[in-house]
């Protein structure tokens, strides 16, 4: 089967065209670090493999009874509510959702029980919030301030047909933002204001170095279809 | 040089594959994608960035029980082709259809969006949204994302003859979409 790009109906070029406006839809620079800050939580940590998972779990559940057990010989031995033993075992109750690593051994709770000092309950500490960060820290190695608006004048000048300012915008912006989130817009753009330049050996070996550095990009199918047009000349 | 196109030789591919799985490196990297193929597969507007987050967990969480013999990309897609499909599903048992706050989210121009690409978009949706879930997957990932149909077969759990009559049946299914859109459009 054909692909759509060697179908010569109508609908096969309407739906290329519309393709070809759609592709550039992608999330802005501000929208990624809000994603990425929102996912930072959940990547930040190691992920625990099933196995150490499933034995976290065993070990909180070991923790609660043993807890319940003792905390239930305590009260109906007669012990003095006001002055609470304070057993390690209830704070790690809460740690139940915790990363194995953190999850206390059975063998430490259930030996120590017995012999813990008591606590008066006001000489507890009271919890901070500093154990969970209050906000989430973007590395900040690929954002950089300006650049959507950078490539949108870029890509604005190659749309009116002055390729020598796209080209000099994407210079610009590979100067500010050298790791910035839309490198491969930046290069994109620049192969095309090449090829208008007509400077086409400096746009094929562009091309060539971006399928280098980014061959699962989806701009490829594009770059690729302009240096098919320009091949003969 | 005569094409740039991507091919399972290319050098580049082993590029893809064994460095940097950092995972901040490929939510950067492949962020951008996973969020517009993830509309194009269906989900909601609304629900894309839930969507996305899913994504990046499981990408996290199975990082390294990845086969680095295919590309990371293909993988990513893989995820995103079932996470998508949970969406449409989940949305679908809710009996929600789209709503304003969908539609905002939908067509909300981004500083990268003109009107011509959000105008697009919403008409490829249109079209889109005639295939079921099995079709639309095909057609999104050969047609418009360039996979390679034996990737495509795998992603979507299919055999490789059968991945290509669900492509053929999508084109029928868009293409028809397509004529009768241009027919209203010179009707009016």
């Amino acid at each position: 089967m054909s692909d759509l790009r060697d179908d010569p109906s109508p609908e096969a070029a309407f739906l290329r065209d519309l393709v070809r406006a759609e592709e550039a839809d992608l999330p802005s620079t501000d929208k990624m670090n809000e994603l990425v800050a929102r996912l930072s939580p959940a990547i930040s940590r190691p992920p625990a493999s099933a196995s150490r998972a499933k034995l976290a779990i065993s070990m909180a559940v070991v923790v609660v009874a043993v807890a319940g057990a003792w905390l239930s010989t305590s009260s109906s031995s007669g012990i003095d509510h006001e002055n609470v033993s304070a057993p390690p075992s209830i704070a790690p109750v809460a740690t139940v959702a915790a990363p194995a690593e953190r999850a206390p051994t059975p063998a430490v709770v259930v030996e120590g029980a017995p012999s813990l000092p008591s606590i008066d309950v006001t000489a507890l500490p009271t919890t901070t919030s500093s154990a969970r960060p209050s906000r989430v820290v973007v590395p900040r190695s690929t954002a950089c301030a300006g650049e959507v608006a950078l490539l949108d004048q870029a890509r604005a000048a190659l749309g009116s047909g002055d390729a020598a300012r796209a080209l000099s915008l994407t210079r610009e912006h590979a100067a500010r933002c050298p790791s910035g989130a839309f490198t491969q817009e930046r290069e994109r753009i620049a192969i095309e204001s090449l090829a208008k330049l007509g400077r086409l050996d400096e746009m094929r070996s562009r091309a060539q170095a971006f399928e280098r550095n980014f061959p699962a990009s989806p701009h490829l199918r594009r770059i690729e279809r302009l240096v098919e047009k320009y091949r003969m000349r | 040089m005569t094409s740039v196109r991507r091919s399972p030789t290319s050098a580049l591919r082993s590029l893809d594959s064994t460095q940097d799985l950092d995972i901040v490196a490929i939510v950067r990297e492949h962020g951008p994608y996973v969020h517009r193929l993830l509309r194009r597969l269906g989900v909601a507007p609304a629900d894309v960035d839930d969507a996305f987050q899913e994504v990046f967990v499981v990408v996290h969480r199975k990082l390294d029980s990845f086969q680095r013999k295919s590309s990371i990309r293909g993988w990513v897609y893989g995820i995103c082709v079932r996470v998508g499909v949970r969406h449409r599903r989940r949305r679908a048992a809710r009996q929600e259809v789209p709503g304003a706050v969908d539609e905002l989210a939908g067509t909300a121009p981004t500083p990268e969006a003109t009107f011509r690409t959000v105008e697009a978009r919403r008409l490829l949706d249109s079209f889109l949204d005639k295939l079921d879930d099995d079709k639309r997957a095909v057609f999104v990932l050969y047609e418009l994302e360039g996979m390679p149909m034996q990737d495509v077969a795998a992603m979507t759990n299919c055999a490789l003859p059968t991945a290509y009559s669900r492509l053929r049946l999508a084109r029928e299914v868009v293409f028809d979409a397509i004529r009768r859109f241009q027919t209203e459009k010179d009707f009016k």
